[in-house]
């Protein structure tokens, strides 16, 4: 019996028991399904195709996400926290496959061996929790799946990556560097050059002194060069921008404080500018620390230059409640709204004197995706939009749009259907765009394809299983 | 960790007093197979914070995921341990470039959630005794 059964039934019971019949009497909202988790891993299970995939969409798509909920009653209260399972979708000539398999971190081995969570997540205590040796202990590897030399990486946010076989999935690792590095936060969005070089951040917040650690790595893996720059307070970051010339990084107006977890150790200071910090790539030197108005952002779209001027996209929000209610909220299962959608801004850096000018586009989209063939032109971002569900602010629609005017196109599912991260995918005319989605009415995780130009049209193809996947955060396609 | 060390055979007969006691130390979930885990005993606050003077060193060689030392003879009062795990034999509780350790390492009352703990966190009282379990974090 899951969680959801496990209510239900519970709901169905005290309603008949009790005079008021009020406290349990409704289903949660349908939504919540993608909140469920999954307790096992899940094995290869074809799954039913609806047209046909382009060629070029053939190949897999992996994605990572926070999975395993809970453990006996223990039971997550942030989306943070669950442990990441890696999942596969294996994209061929009139067959797709599903197979999800959990990163097997230190964490994830320790606590299946006890049968319990030992630690606390990023948003939940336990009541018995162990104490950590340090930020390493808690890493669930939960957030993004990239490639590196031949494998992939299974990314947190505040530990070090961990290695996975592409073709089975199993976890071979962390990726370790020197023994000066061991456990230092690798950030979970690095970034490819027009090299296939990997750039990366690594946030250290909870450090005596606030630190910024950047990390330059050659296309085999392999360490070119780290440094570790003080930071002026400890702002939460989550991704970066990567420019021909510039790494650029916000240090966010959610400021790490006093607390009983690291999300409410995150106290919202308004009144407090973030700051764009500009290094050089050479060398990683700061070259400008430039103040903007206190904003929160989780990801950010490609950067480019134009003669002096720096030019890149953020999905922005006004406050931090998305993270400090939004997420709890979701995790919990309960109806919202309890956070604002985010708002594509255009930014434009001037580094004689620093400056920022900032442009709204007026769309409400999340998980930005680009040609990662081209990282450093200005072109059309992809993206989750829409709130088909008012009440959980999760996305409906798949969007595009032209950073340099706001012109956009959209395909919306509708309500019912959750759309996950679109990722580019080459094709003709101006390709493809290929994402996952959960359609919570008939309890069928899946994938779609649509053409870009075309979205209005809906997808080309579509692949979906009896199946519920939990909703997870950020993936990538790698070609057949 | 600058007193000088024992061995494991070294169980040492600190007292003859009547209000002696023993006190065994059930050291646990050591994760790597290799090196020894080296702790000290501490019988003030002082000491303790000062990482100095303690009342006992000892490194055990590192047999399993656990291992389990007794201390004779110990006059009753209050007493705080701090370990750690030397799993590459270094000598030293090993860290990153954030001062961060990245070695094992454990105190008695499996004290200090966020950090090392104070002396009043990990102390315990001895009377009588005592076997108490370190958990390796």
């Amino acid at each position: 019996m899951n969680r959801r059964e496990f209510l239900q039934g519970l709901a169905a019971l005290v309603a008949a028991q009790s005079t008021s019949g009020y406290l349990w009497a409704e289903a949660p909202p349908p939504w919540t399904l993608g909140f469920e988790g999954v307790e096992e891993d899940l094995p290869p299970r074809a799954m039913r195709v609806r047209g046909e995939f382009p060629a070029q969409c053939r190949g897999s798509l992996y994605r990572n996400g926070p999975a395993l909920y809970a453990r006996g009653l223990q039971r997550y209260q942030h989306w943070f926290d669950p442990d990441g399972m890696v999942q596969a979708f294996r994209i061929a000539a009139g067959s797709v496959e599903h197979q999800g398999r959990f990163v097997r971190t230190h964490r994830f081995k320790q606590e299946e061996k006890a049968g319990r969570f030992l630690h606390g997540g990023a948003g939940t205590n336990f009541e018995d929790a162990l104490p950590v040796r340090n930020n390493e202990s808690t890493n669930v590897a939960n957030i993004n799946v990239q490639p590196l030399n031949g494998e992939l990486l299974a990314m947190w946010e505040a530990g070090s990556a961990y290695r996975i076989d592409p073709d089975s999935l199993e976890t071979l690792g962390t990726l370790e560097f020197d023994d000066s590095l061991r456990g230092v936060p690798f950030s979970a969005h690095p970034h490819f050059d027009e090299r296939g070089e990997l750039w990366n951040i690594g946030s250290v917040l909870f450090a005596h002194q606030p630190t910024l650690v950047l990390y330059h790595l050659g296309a085999d893996g392999r360490l070119q060069k780290s440094a570790a720059v003080p930071m002026d307070f400890p702002g939460y970051m989550h991704d970066f921008v990567l420019t021909p010339r510039y790494l650029i990084a916000l240090n966010s107006s959610a400021v790490l404080g006093a607390g009983d977890n690291f999300v409410d150790r995150l106290h919202w200071e308004p009144e407090r500018p973030s700051q764009l910090l500009v290094f050089d790539r050479n060398d990683f030197s700061l070259r400008a620390t430039i103040e903007v108005p206190a904003t929160f952002v989780f990801h950010f779209g490609n950067g480019w230059e134009e003669g002096d001027n720096i030019h890149f996209t953020a999905c922005a929000y006004r406050d931090m409640d998305i993270v400090s209610v939004g997420m709890f909220r979701l995790a919990q299962q309960q109806p919202g709204p309890y956070h604002d959608a985010s708002a594509l801004v255009h930014y434009t850096l001037s580094l004689s004197p620093g400056s920022a000018e900032t442009t709204s586009l007026g769309i409400d989209m999340e998980f930005p995706g680009y040609d990662t063939r081209r990282p450093f032109s200005a072109q059309m971002l992809s993206g989750a939009a829409g709130q088909g569900e008012a009440d959980s602010r999760l996305a409906s629609a798949v969007v595009r749009v032209d950073p340099r005017t706001g012109d956009s196109e959209r395909f919306d599912y509708g309500e019912g259907v959750v759309v996950e991260e679109p990722l580019f995918v080459p094709g003709p005319d101006e390709g493809y765009l290929l994402h996952s989605f959960l359609d919570y009415r008939q309890g069928r995780s899946g994938i779609a394809a649509l053409k870009a130009g075309r979205l209005a049209d809906g997808p080309v193809a579509s692949a979906d299983m009896e199946r519920v996947l939990p909703l997870g955060f950020h993936g990538c396609f790698l070609p057949a | 960790m600058r007193n000088a060390l024992l061995g494991i055979s070294s169980l040492v007969m600190l007292a003859q007093s009547a209000a002696a006691a023993d006190l065994t130390i059930l050291v646990t979930n050591i994760t790597e197979p290799t090196g020894e885990v080296r702790w000290v005993l501490f019988d003030s606050a002082e000491h303790y914070k000062a990482d100095d003077s303690a009342l006992l060193a000892v490194r055990n060689r590192v047999d399993g995921d656990s291992m389990k030392v007794t201390v004779h003879d110990l006059p009753a009062g209050r007493y705080a341990i701090k370990l750690f795990h030397d799993a590459n034999n270094n000598g030293e509780l090993d860290s990153n470039m954030l001062g961060i350790p990245t070695e094992g390492y454990g105190f008695s009352n499996n004290a200090g959630r966020f950090g090392p703990p104070s002396f009043e966190d990990a102390a315990v009282t001895v009377d009588e005794d005592l076997q108490i379990e370190i958990r390796v974090r």
